[in-house]
């Protein structure tokens, strides 16, 4: 209390105290600053409206792959396509990842000069350019549609103002942003190193550059960046040769029964989701577990139950179905899972997909046998069938659902190579023309956004 | 015998006026209340010391000056009556004080004289309040009065009303009244998680004597910054001079769920196979390869499609299962309270007058596991040891404990998941253990296991505490400074345990919370009274004031519990989280009042406030705040002389002026993290909390506006009182208050990181109406009847908004030239006869619809604010017994069933269970199509369960709300037992309730104010027997 009675006249302080705030001024004037502020960004980018849920889940349900429980009612809607402007994993997606551009960008601002924080510069710049990536590839179309169609709102030199008009770039104003992003970041590292897989790094900022250069048919870069990802992780070179991770390894990263999980084999990019800060009922995990999210019907097809490792990351035992068994958690917290970002083997399957493309079969082949040695009938019975482009191509297909699942990477796949895509409720829906809308909440804001009219024609027909 | 004793005393009167040259009144004192005679009533000639006290009999005589000419004749909680001494026996009829509230109205700062209040307000006495069996005793104002709404949106015991008075008159900043007791201002917040203990919760109805609702601005503005959204007063009681009186209550009784429509009742088991199979067998036949029969190869037939839900979910229909899952998950609640207290004063005025009193409360609800338990104790004390000073001190000590679990309308909550689960499904296996497995994964039985199931121990301590001094520094001058404190202590303990499907992964967790709020308030004033040229009255009031609010918040979070029955943190391995958060808040003001008043008849009240508010950014901080007010009081001139015969009081009223609402951003939810904290809606800030890796992260909280500045309200009033025939009281009035600089959480892009930030902009009307008749049909000494009725309408406008857009938010839109509450979400244009479908309208007008649900605009569709509600009630009073009911009524708002989108659903989720409005109603074939409004079942996913009108009822109600009858004991006989009263009595709450055709739900009076109906714990039934005593 400090309430004061003098003489008559009583009165308390009317600048009052602040605890748990800090004024915005001043708030990136300390290394350590800048170091909250990056570790923020990063907490937003394991948040579940991005890495940690609904960008994942978005990727595996909306493509088909796997589909929300009707009875349980996550995802349910969603995955059969019956969705409005007013989604909320919709806008959480977009508002996370633009909660991490902001918060990237104040750090890219305010931390230039201050010694110690170039590193957090450098992540930075990375995670902001997988942010990028993340929202041009659910908001708007494919890059092959054509550069000049509707991209993002894009954040550059300075954080958004409230109220300022604002218009979305196309496509290759997107991506040119996300390659500059990129570059910086690759100078930036190497200049000044970085922290391991469990931050944004050298080889992260490879592995996303080789993904947009996969998107841009620019076959020779996405090699090089995925070499250049594999080389930084120095595990192997990610061929038929390398047995690293072996099989027992690879099935125990997912679940150690460890009350931490430690960096795998792996891991070039993870968001660590500890016992103490996780999603907790919001999380991956409760999404395939309790939630009772499962396998669409025909997804099993595509494992070799006897061969494959992989399906034993199938849950085979829950009366809802079959469900993806990569967020099992810790053995002190079912919520406790790291986010697998960029992994050795999505690597691998770029550069068997680069190869593959540019015609190179012998080397596409080799790339493809690191993770397709899963199956361990695979280089005796599978690959000498594989004689064509065509031949890798489409068995990459499935290859990549079997190393993937879960990991919502379907979508991004789908999207990109134009597949024809099906589920419980669709059969043959061209995903590729589809975007999701932009959310009702951002065009209440009436900044001058742009809506993607054309979204509601293009949802499957059932 | 009456006679004989009076005949007597008339006797010996006429004697002594023979014998002296004085000469002897006589007369008989009785009550109005119940006819009674009183007994030790004073009768003092006026003016003068001579005087008596009245017998056994009521009767009194008395030798008087011959030229005496008036009698005061009192009695301790009767009105004094003054009398002329006329011709013959007296008879004085003397009513209770509570009748004498209509007279003085409290205010700001003070009381005043109803005949001399300009402004707008409404007053409900104790024997109102004491009617309802509610630990909060806002609550008894639902109905009463005319223009303030009242939102129960869970009828939990002890949960928190919402209240509207004239409308809700913000958008994003605070909308509930200031809450003023004994003089200080309070918290009204409710305390701790989940639906919380409201403050008022902890305040023990039996100590209120009066609440009054203050409305205009006349009566409103001396609070300026908190005054927008009205003001409730309420005062508790005080002791009075002469002996001690003791007075002891019991009640005893208990609540049900109410009675509710056959349509919102889940169907039995037979019915359940029934849509089941007609779901599966629908599918099959719309998509055969899809569905499940196609897929699983099982046949096309009841027996195929039972086989499969044997084989999916376990369901067996030959098993003869029919689980009233409604049945299982409530209960009878017991209620019990006693009351004791006491109160007096010494014979003179300068003696110490106090009261005191003890009650205990405990309301266990209809829902298994939710109940509320209460000890409170207050002191009054007031001493005026001289004709200079005078101090005293109230204290109100009470500890609440309520174990509600989370609020109704979550999914793991009783109610909810009464609409979830299958009746196939027991509640315990063949072993007597919980079946823990259902199609939900709760059991709200085992949830709400009083040993095992989850808890939410919430134990709220508070204290309100203050003292005042007076100082006559002049004859007419008083110096009046008090000091008050409100003080919340909660401890709470919320755990889910094992048998909860979320607990049993992690071994059980929980939350340990504390808080601590308080409220400091120093109030100074300088009041004159004074009288001149005799006609000429003026009251004058300075002041100065100053309040500052303190809440700190820890919290400390567990997982892994070793045994399933212990709750304490301390037995749990992992440590998931511990904080602490504190936020201020001060509020520095001045203020003056000015009242006048010449012969009765024409009045004039003017006020002003200055406002300085933290809240604020520096160059918006302090705000001015004003009022006028007049009245009229007609039928007080001479040339109404004619007219007085019938027309008692005919009076005009007007005021006009602004009011402030300083609790900007109270109302708006930021996204995800981002929330935004309206203590500090000014600043521009950072948060911290979002850490990675076990490093401190940290956020960029809210944009801030230093700029930002007060939303102000001005309102407008006009009323007129009629009196006719001392039998009707009549008022109507009518409101205009327009809100300006409204602060709007404007939605910016999400491009910033966040969706909102603070301007001043924007425009929000309320106009209405509102009656108010009590008409006393029969009153005489054994028999009075009134009948009081109120009303209200109300129209919500907003004028003017941030941008040229409109806001939609979920199934609303903020709009222009539309109330805040406006639906605005696809319309349903029924089921397609032939194919059972659903279908939407497709346009934004027109009657062209469509299947395909992506593809219907949005509607306008009606608004969720009811245009007319009050009440009518009746009071009848008969040789000792009284009966008193009260009917509540709404009309014209709309209720969103958000909750139906699940209980109805035609669709994949049926496996769970279905309402009898889906099995009555449903399309069956182009032959039985139904009512038209519900889809055929189907197994497969539609759409048609999806946000639009199919939900939307109309609102309306009329509510039985009370019944009371009571008896009280004649004196006569009490006199034996040496008692001064007693009384026995009935309540019945909440009877029942009709509502519209098309309502589907438990009680359309349980819905939020936005409309929006979840799974709401309805307000119960409760039936109560009391007794009360006094000595």
């Amino acid at each position: 209390m400090s309430l004061a009675l003098v003489g008559a006249v009583s009165s308390c302080d009317m600048d009052t105290d602040i605890y748990q705030y800090k004024d915005a001024e001043g708030a990136f004037s300390s290394v350590k600053d800048l170091s909250n502020a990056i570790n923020g960004a990063y907490y937003y980018t394991g948040y579940y409206g991005f890495m940690g849920r609904d960008v994942v889940a978005i990727g595996d349900i909306m493509s088909g792959l796997c589909k929300g429980s009707e009875a349980k009612g996550w995802y349910a809607a969603i995955g059969s396509y019956s969705i409005t402007t007013s989604e909320a994993e919709f806008k959480r997606a977009y508002s996370t990842c633009y909660k991490v551009i902001d918060q990237t960008t104040r750090i890219i601002n305010n931390g230039q000069g201050v010694i110690g924080a170039e590193q957090f510069i450098d992540e930075a710049y990375g995670l902001r350019a997988l942010s990028n990536w993340y929202l041009v590839n659910l908001f708007a179309l494919p890059y092959h549609s054509g550069e000049n169609s509707l991209g993002i709102v894009l954040v550059d030199e300075a954080p958004i103002e409230p109220f300022q008009e604002l218009h979305r770039a196309t496509v290759g104003e997107t991506y040119k942003l996300i390659e500059k992003d990129l570059n910086a970041a690759i100078a930036g590292f190497q200049k000044d190193g970085d922290r391991g897989a469990f931050y944004m790094n050298l080889g992260a900022a490879q592995a996303l550059k080789a993904r947009v250069a996969l998107d841009k048919k620019d076959y020779s870069s996405a090699a090089s960046a995925a070499q250049a990802a594999i080389a930084w992780k120095g595990t192997g070179a990610a061929d038929a040769a390398d047995n690293i991770p072996s099989n027992d390894t690879y099935l125990t990263m997912w679940f150690t029964g460890a009350a931490t999980v430690a960096e795998s084999q792996e891991d070039i990019f993870t968001i660590v989701q500890s016992s103490a800060d996780n999603n907790g009922s919001s999380s991956l995990s409760t999404l395939y577990g309790s939630y009772e999210n499962t396998l669409s019907i025909w997804t099993e097809s595509v494992f070799d139950k006897e061969n494959d490792i992989r399906w034993q990351l199938i849950d085979q035992e829950a009366a809802c179905g079959l469900q993806p068994m990569k967020y099992r958690g810790t053995s002190t917290s079912i919520y406790a899972n790291n986010l697998p970002v960029f992994r050795k083997s999505e690597m691998a399957l770029i550069l068997a997909e680069a190869y593959a493309q540019q015609g190179d079969l012998a080397q596409a082949k080799n790339y493809l046998t690191f993770t397709a040695k899963r199956n361990a009938k695979f280089e005796s019975e599978i690959l000498p069938t594989l004689t064509s482009a065509n031949d890798i191509m489409a068995f990459l297909q499935n290859e990549r659902i079997r190393e993937f699942i879960g990991e919502g990477h379907y979508w991004f796949d789908a999207r990109r190579l134009g597949y024809k895509v099906q589920s419980n409720y669709y059969n043959e829906f061209d995903i590729q023309k589809f975007m999701l809308p932009i959310p009702e909440d951002e065009m209440s804001a009436n900044v001058g956004i742009e809506q993607n009219t054309e979204w509601s024609n293009n949802v499957p027909k059932k | 015998m009456r006679k004989l004793v009076s005949l007597i005393v008339m006797f010996i009167a006429s004697i002594t006026m023979l014998m002296a040259q004085n000469r002897t009144v006589t007369g008989v004192v009785t009550s109005a209340e119940d006819g009674e005679t009183v007994i030790g009533a004073s009768v003092v000639v006026t003016g003068t010391t001579i005087g008596t006290t009245t017998d056994i009999e009521g009767n009194f005589s008395l030798s008087v000056p011959q030229d005496a000419q008036t009698l005061t004749v009192s009695y301790i909680g009767l009105t004094t009556q003054v009398v002329k001494i006329g011709k013959g026996k007296l008879s004085i009829v003397l009513s209770s004080d509570e009748e004498v509230l209509d007279e003085v109205v409290v205010t700001g700062y003070g009381v005043t004289k109803r005949k001399a209040f300009t402004g707008s307000a409404t007053t409900v006495g104790s024997e109102q309040l004491r009617a309802r069996a509610d630990a909060n005793a806002i609550n008894s104002l639902e109905g009463s009065v005319p223009g303030l709404q009242m939102n129960m949106t869970t009828g939990q015991p002890g949960a928190q009303a919402n209240v509207f008075i004239r409308g809700r008159n913000s958008l994003n900043s605070g909308t509930q009244p200031l809450y003023v007791i004994d003089g200080v201002p309070i918290n009204s917040d409710a305390m701790g998680g989940g639906s919380g203990i409201s403050p008022m919760a902890s305040i023990n109805s039996a100590d209120i004597e009066t609440m009054t609702v203050l409305k205009d601005a006349t009566a409103t503005s001396i609070y300026g910054a908190r005054a927008a959204n009205g003001v409730i007063v309420i005062t508790t009681k005080r002791g009075q001079s002469g002996k001690p009186k003791t007075n002891f209550n019991m009640r005893l009784g208990f609540q049900t769920l109410p009675v509710f429509k056959k349509d919102y009742q889940v169907v039995n088991s037979a019915q359940y196979w029934e849509l089941a199979e007609e779901a599966l067998l629908n599918h099959y036949k719309d998509d055969p390869n899809r569905s499940y029969i196609g897929r699983y190869g099982y046949s096309a037939d009841i027996a195929g499609a039972d086989e499969l839900i044997g084989d999916f979910y376990g369901y067996d229909k030959k098993a003869g299962i029919d689980t009233d899952w409604m049945a299982e998950s409530t209960r009878n609640g017991f209620f019990q309270e006693y009351g004791v207290d006491v109160s007096g004063g010494g014979a003179n005025e300068n003696a110490p007058k106090y009261f005191t009193s003890f009650n205990y409360l405990s309301q266990d609800g209809f829902m298994l596991g939710k109940d509320l338990e209460r000890y409170s104790f207050r002191l009054n004390l007031d001493h005026k040891p001289s004709k200079w000073i005078g101090y005293g001190a109230n204290a109100n000590v009470s500890y609440t404990q309520i174990n509600n679990g989370l609020g109704g309308g979550y999914f793991s909550d009783p109610l909810t998941q009464v609409y979830m689960l299958n009746p196939n499904i027991p509640v315990r296996d063949e072993n007597g253990e919980y079946v823990l497995d259902t199609n939900t994964d709760y059991n709200p039985v085992a949830l709400k296991d009083p040993k095992r199931g989850n808890k939410d121990i919430q134990k709220n301590w508070h204290v309100l505490g203050s003292a005042y001094i007076t100082i006559n520094l002049m004859k007419d001058l008083v110096f009046k400074s008090q000091v008050s404190m409100d003080a919340h202590l909660v401890d709470e303990l919320s755990y889910t345990g094992f048998l909860a499907s979320e607990g049993a992964e992690e071994n059980g967790y929980s939350t340990q919370r504390n808080i601590m709020r308080t409220l400091g308030n120093i109030t100074n004033t300088l009041n004159y009274l004074t009288d001149f040229k005799e006609d000429h009255h003026v009251n004058l009031l300075l002041g100065q004031e100053s309040n500052q609010t303190h809440l700190k918040n820890s919290n400390a979070s567990v997982s892994n519990y070793p045994v399933d029955d212990l709750i304490e943190q301390t037995l749990a391995s992992s440590y998931t989280g511990a904080s602490t958060a504190q936020y201020d808040l001060c509020l520095n003001s001045f203020f003056a009042n000015a009242q006048y008043d010449y012969a009765n008849k024409y009045y004039a009240s003017a006020s002003w406030r200055r406002d300085g508010s933290s809240r604020f950014g520096k160059n918006n901080r302090w705000a001015n705040f004003w009022s006028v007010g007049a009245k009229y009081r007609i039928s007080a001139e001479d040339f109404m002389k004619s007219t007085e015969n019938w027309l008692t009081n005919m009076t005009i009223r007007a005021s006009y002026g602004t009011t402030g609402n300083q609790e900007v951003g109270q109302n708006t939810f930021a996204n995800g993290e981002g929330s935004t904290s309206a203590w500090y809606s000014a600043r521009n800030l950072y948060g911290f909390g979002t850490n990675y890796n076990g490093q401190p992260g940290s956020y960029h909280m809210q944009t801030g506006n230093q700029d930002l500045k007060w939303e102000q309200t001005n309102k407008f009033n006009v009323g007129i009182d009629l009196s006719l025939f001392n039998r009707v009281d009549l008022t109507v009035e009518y409101y205009n208050h327009v809100t300006s600089d409204m602060v709007f959480a404007v939605p910016t892009s999400l491009t910033t990181g966040l969706g909102e930030t603070y301007q001043n902009l924007g425009e929000l009307t309320n106009k209405g109406w509102e009656f108010q008749s009590t008409i006393g049909l029969i009153r005489n000494n054994k028999l009075t009847w009134d009948l009081t009725l109120n009303a209200a309408f109300n129209k919500n406008e907003m004028t003017k908004m941030a941008s040229s857009g409109a806001i939609v938010s979920g199934q609303q839109i903020i709009e222009v030239g539309y109330p805040i509450y406006e639906f605005y979400q696809q319309e349903w244009a029924g089921v397609d006869p032939q194919t059972g479908e659903g279908m939407w309208y497709l346009n934004e007008t027109g009657t062209e619809t469509t299947k395909d649900y992506n593809q219907a605009k949005k509607r306008h569709l009606g608004c969720a604010s009811p245009k007319w509600q009050g009440s009518i009630s009746s009071a009848l009073k008969w040789n000792g017994f009284d009966l008193s009911v009260q009917f509540n009524f709404a009309t014209g708002g709309k209720i969103y069933g958000n909750c139906l989108r699940y209980d109805e659903q035609s669709g994949a989720s049926w496996m769970d269970t279905f309402t009898n409005y889906v099995y009555d109603n449903r399309w069956k074939s182009p032959q039985e199509p139904g009512n038209g409004q519900v889809p055929k079942m189907t197994a497969a996913s539609t759409s048609w369960n999806k946000a639009s009108s199919r939900f939307l009822m109309d609102g309306d109600y009329f509510k039985f709300k009370n019944l009371t009858v009571g008896y009280s004991i004649p004196k006569k006989l009490l006199k034996k037992a040496y008692l001064n009263s007693a009384r026995v009595y009935f309540t019945g709450e909440n009877l029942f309730t009709t509502s519209a055709k098309n309502y589907r739900g438990t009680d359309p009076a349980s819905v939020n104010a936005a409309g929006t109906m979840w799974w709401n714990y309805p307000q119960p039934r409760i039936f109560t027997f009391g007794l009360s005593v006094g000595f």
